[in-house]
């Protein structure tokens, strides 16, 4: 899959004026946080439960050759298949060629953000099969035309009235303004989609390696309609979703329903080992689990970064994100946002892709603190920045590289002397004084080469007493 | 023809080789040589077994009354039965105030123990199949039994065989489970 560099600078400054989002992400996200807390409130050994956690996706990573081996044998005694795809294209084309094979004309969806990645839906539309989201986030905006903004909220950039507008145009039912309603409709009409679908496609929460069970989890019942009811089932997950043992969900299902949601437990949890058997009555009789690597093995190469593939998809770190908060998840410009999309979008994609996200970040580490499996963000970020500026010095892109050299030389050489400091202070104090009106504290514009930092940051204004005279001045009072 | 099977056979060995290569990229990754331990089967470690400490060590009537606090919390409804004539009385009820016509049942121990089946279709009730699906889209209401329920989230854990269809649960509008109280 081709993907042009994406632009954070400008989706995020798009987001930014959009009233409406603004108002949206905080009130979701404020939501989702005040449900996560006060469900481990709860929790007495929380701590110990994230380092658990942590442990185990460590020592499953460390030895992911030989988990995932098992995985395939045991989904293959279960009665399964299992489809290895290095990339986005060829995942997106084993899936086809199982569609095809089988003639089936509709396929249902539950939500999978794997399936973003290799634009399934994209892909089956242009073989004439139609694909329907069904978990109703998704079929909102599939039906916008639009791709999500939040791993668990996907249309949360959407109001109630967009919603019963879209529904009215695309559905041919009258204007609902009642969220009731609305889901009414949805209900009915992908009930129709379920009984009729001859395939169902759904992603993967965790893979059993002893067992070859897959776990799905979800709150609206569509993931369970997806594998039960249409005659194939095919599963596709990101290699780093494979756990060890049984038990081990126990610790993980704990931990992912509070982080994402603020659940005890998620309303639908559902194991499925392998297709129907012989004598079931209902079940798919064919199922495929199809691994995706997709750039994941490179993660994995890197000790730096390979934390990055300990994540379970919880969101508790959009939720929290001061960024998130105010860009959205469009502004990430690829299937993954927030902090863990600053972490895996450059990653999976390429740091040329995607040379902004390392940088969306303020490095408070909030990210980190919630994270169930406690992931390093700000380490993982830098070693990102790292590898950015890396790319860009062999590039050989002087302007802002040269300017910022030279910036850096010019403050080394005043910082040699409090005399020239205290000289560059006041110079600094009346130059800016063109930039500055009235009482404030901010310059939004400096001329070149200070608009490279302008343009995206406002400059504090300098004071004018210096810290020095003022400290003196404080101790004599 | 021959054609089409050169191209099976050719999507065949890619399929093959995507494995093999993601196998040694993830092994060129982590040991830093795709020979180092090549299939070496991955058995993991014996752990202590992790839950939530805050797990309430309980008579199993405060389990009972916790499990059903967390079910209504979560819109379900529960009620407790001591006899076969209450759940009878409860089914019958139940039936009558809904007007419900049609059922699908798993043919499970509780089920049988307390001829449910033959209560219902004895009221007049038609009982669907779930083999097919489209009857079953139509059915008013299922009737399961559970295999745990877990009171700390009002949870119910339905085990699927042959005689114990996903489908019953999920597709009819209505469920109703039954649990066996074990003391």
């Amino acid at each position: 899959m081709e993907v042009d560099k994406y632009d954070f600078k400008k989706d995020s400054e798009k987001a930014l004026n959009d009233d409406h989002l603004q108002k949206a992400l905080i009130l979701t996200t404020d939501l989702f946080r005040e449900r996560r807390k006060s469900a481990i409130e709860n929790v007495d050994n929380w701590e110990h439960l994230r380092s658990r956690a942590r442990e185990v996706k460590k020592e499953t990573i460390s030895k992911l050759d030989g988990y995932l081996e098992s995985l395939e044998e045991n989904v293959v005694k279960a009665g399964g298949k299992v489809h290895w795809a290095s990339d986005a294209d060829e995942a997106a084309r084993i899936i086809l060629d199982i569609a095809l094979k089988a003639k089936v004309k509709t396929v249902v969806k539950s939500k999978s953000m794997a399936t973003e990645e290799i634009e399934l839906n994209h892909v089956l539309k242009n073989s004439g099969i139609e694909a329907i989201e069904t978990d109703l986030g998704e079929y909102i905006i599939q039906l916008a035309d639009e791709t999500p903004s939040h791993i668990l909220v996907p249309a949360i950039h959407k109001t109630k009235d967009d919603i019963s507008k879209l529904f009215s145009e695309k559905l041919d039912v009258p204007y609902y303004s009642q969220p009731e309603q609305i889901t009414r409709v949805a209900r009915e009409k992908l009930r129709e989609k379920f009984l009729g679908a001859d395939m169902g496609v759904s992603g993967v929460n965790f893979a059993v390696a002893e067992t070859g069970t897959i776990v799905i989890v979800e709150n609206e019942g569509n993931a369970r309609m997806t594998t039960t009811l249409p005659g194939i089932h095919v599963a596709l997950m990101g290699i780093e979703k494979v756990i060890p043992r049984f038990e081990d969900l126990g610790l993980f299902l704990s931990i992912l329903a509070r982080s994402a949601t603020g659940q005890k437990m998620s309303s639908y949890v559902s194991f499925i080992t392998g297709p129907k058997r012989k004598d079931d009555k209902d079940g798919p009789e064919e199922f495929h689990l199809v691994l995706l690597d997709n750039g994941r093995s490179s993660i994995l190469a890197s000790e730096e970064t390979r934390e990055s593939l300990y994540c379970i998809r919880c969101g508790a770190c959009l939720n929290i994100c001061p960024v998130y908060r105010k860009v959205g998840g469009h502004s990430y410009g690829w299937v993954y946002s927030g902090p863990i999309g600053a972490i895996i979008n450059p990653q999976l994609l390429g740091i040329d892709k995607a040379p902004d996200l390392p940088f969306a970040s303020s490095l408070c580490g909030a990210c980190k603190d919630v994270c169930p499996v406690k992931i390093d963000f700000p380490h993982v970020l830098l070693e990102l920045r790292r590898r950015v500026v890396d790319n860009n010095n062999r590039k050989k892109r002087v302007g802002g590289n040269l300017i910022q050299r030279l910036g850096i030389k010019f403050w080394r050489f005043s910082m040699q002397s409090q005399m020239i400091y205290s000289i560059m202070l006041s110079i600094a104090y009346y130059a800016q004084l063109l930039f500055v009106s009235g009482n404030q504290n901010r310059i939004r514009f400096l001329p070149y080469p200070f608009s490279l930092w302008t343009r995206h940051k406002d400059f504090p204004v300098f004071a004018k007493t210096p810290f020095r005279k003022w400290w003196k001045h404080i101790k004599h009072e | 023809m021959l054609v089409a099977k050169f191209l099976r056979e050719c999507s065949k060995k890619m399929a093959g080789n995507s494995r093999d290569e993601i196998l040694k990229r993830i092994r060129m990754g982590l040991y830093g040589s795709s020979l180092n331990e090549p299939g070496q089967k991955a058995e993991p470690e014996v752990v202590e077994s992790d839950s939530l400490s805050s797990i309430p060590s309980a008579s199993t009537e405060s389990l009972v009354d916790l499990f059903i606090e967390e079910l209504l919390k979560v819109n379900g409804n529960a009620m407790v039965v001591k006899s076969a004539g209450e759940l009878n009385e409860f089914l019958e009820k139940f039936v009558d105030q809904r007007s419900l016509k049609s059922f699908s049942i798993w043919e499970s121990e509780l089920i049988r123990k307390f001829k449910i089946k033959e209560l219902l279709e004895g009221r007049g009730l038609e009982l669907r199949p779930s083999e097919s699906k489209e009857k079953l889209a139509m059915v008013d209401f299922g009737i399961t039994e559970a295999d745990f329920a877990i009171s700390a989230s009002g949870t119910l854990v339905l085990m699927t065989s042959e005689k114990k269809p996903r489908s019953v649960s999920l597709v009819p509008p209505l469920h109703i489970a039954l649990v066996g109280i074990v003391n």
